[in-house]
């Protein structure tokens, strides 16, 4: 990240073949739209670009990486919903769920995730599918760490009243 | 277009306008830069205007109305820069931060004031609100000037804290200038105008925010 702020163009590619992964399930797993994650993908990247030099050196980078897609994803529900309350839809396109294959005759991690309020779902797909610890994911959502077990125990709650019928 | 044409997209985007930069001074900096700046912004100003009404003030309620000030200013400054650099560790949630900062200042002012009988109460506050709102007006542009280097992490809460910070200053310069030490027209013509400053940032936020719509 410190290469990239210095314009280094192989750091700032090698960074974005890295994290663009890990980024994209993030989205595909709040949106369920592989189209809506795409360009929120690349909305990120284009906003990182023009924040990295908010980016302090020796600070984590992935809470950092993840606040910003926030914020991007944040932003874009604002505007989505804003824009279609004016529009009036004539024929919905099917959307192409961004799955991620899992084996299994339970409930797709997606589906469950679903069923989550919004704070809850993303704290947990920040811990489980970004793999951050709890300090990280409080960061990247601007929270205490408190905060964020407590979303986490509530959505592991839920998640047991899914599986568990 | 599939995932990797996106990715390879991008790339060559960011690649293409890459420049270096220079990472932004600590946010330390930028929270006491931006309280010093309204402090010295009011200081400054209620001096010119005559401080009347600092030399009626005895030094425990000198201390206590602009301590809580500079507190206030702290708190502020603090939060706006939070909303500059992503992912800063939270100790307290930024709401409480927010109305901690706002609420200290009445607190203070009604620990060493007094509800005085006031015979032109209304016009009185006005025109001290619309002195402080003025102060708010000038401030404004210098701390958006600073503040949107930043990220925009949360630009509602930073547009309230950036109007309350504005605000400040025009209720610290009342402080030094405006004799009057009744407790109300304090709270109503000074500090009243920390909230026409919070509540202008949120409507100026709100504005910005359509007409970002209707031209989507």
């Amino acid at each position: 990240m410190t290469r990239y702020q210095q314009a280094d163009a192989d750091a700032a590619t090698a960074f974005i073949d890295a994290v663009s992964p890990a980024l994209f399930r993030f989205f595909a797993s709040q949106m369920g739209s592989q189209a809506l994650a795409e360009d929120m993908l690349q909305d990120t990247w284009l906003r990182i670009h023009g924040v990295r030099h908010t980016y302090r050196p020796g600070e984590p980078v992935l809470p950092w990486v993840y606040a910003i897609a926030r914020r991007v994803r944040v932003d874009s529900y604002r505007k989505r919903r804003r824009v279609e309350a004016r529009e009036v839809v004539q024929d919905p396109l099917p959307e192409v769920h961004a799955g991620i294959a899992v084996e299994s005759s339970g409930p797709l991690f997606e589906e469950m995730l679903a069923g989550l309020p919004e704070s809850q779902r993303e704290v947990l797909t920040m811990l489980k599918v970004a793999g951050l610890s709890l300090e990280e994911v409080a960061r990247a959502t601007s929270s205490t760490v408190g905060s964020v077990k407590q979303k986490a125990h509530r959505a592991y709650e839920r998640l047991r009243g899914v599986l568990r019928p | 277009m599939s995932y990797e044409r996106r990715v390879r997209a991008v790339q060559e985007e960011i690649v293409a306008n890459l420049e270096a930069v220079r990472p932004l001074a600590p946010p330390w900096v930028w929270a006491s830069g931006v309280s010093a700046l309204v402090a010295f912004i009011g200081m400054v100003g209620g001096i010119a205007m005559r401080p009347l009404g600092y030399g009626l003030l005895s030094v425990g309620q000198r201390l206590c109305i602009l301590g809580a000030a500079v507190l206030s200013a702290g708190l502020l400054g603090n939060l706006v820069s939070r909303g500059m650099f992503p992912a800063r560790k939270v100790w307290v949630p930024r709401g409480r931060v927010l109305a901690g900062a706002v609420a200290i200042l009445p607190g203070a002012l009604a620990c060493v004031l007094q509800i005085r009988a006031e015979p032109h109460f209304v016009p009185a506050a006005a025109v001290c609100l619309g002195i402080g709102i003025a102060f708010a007006a000038m401030t404004a542009p210098l701390l958006w000037a600073v503040l949107r280097r930043g990220a925009g992490m949360d630009p509602t809460l930073t547009a309230m804290a950036t109007g309350a910070l504005a605000g400040l200053a025009g209720m610290i310069a009342l402080e030094f200038h405006c004799p009057n030490l009744n407790l109300m027209h304090v709270l109503a013509g000074h500090f009243g105008a920390v909230l026409c400053g919070l509540l202008a940032g949120v409507t100026l936020r709100v504005v910005v925010t359509n007409s970002r719509v209707r031209t989507t």
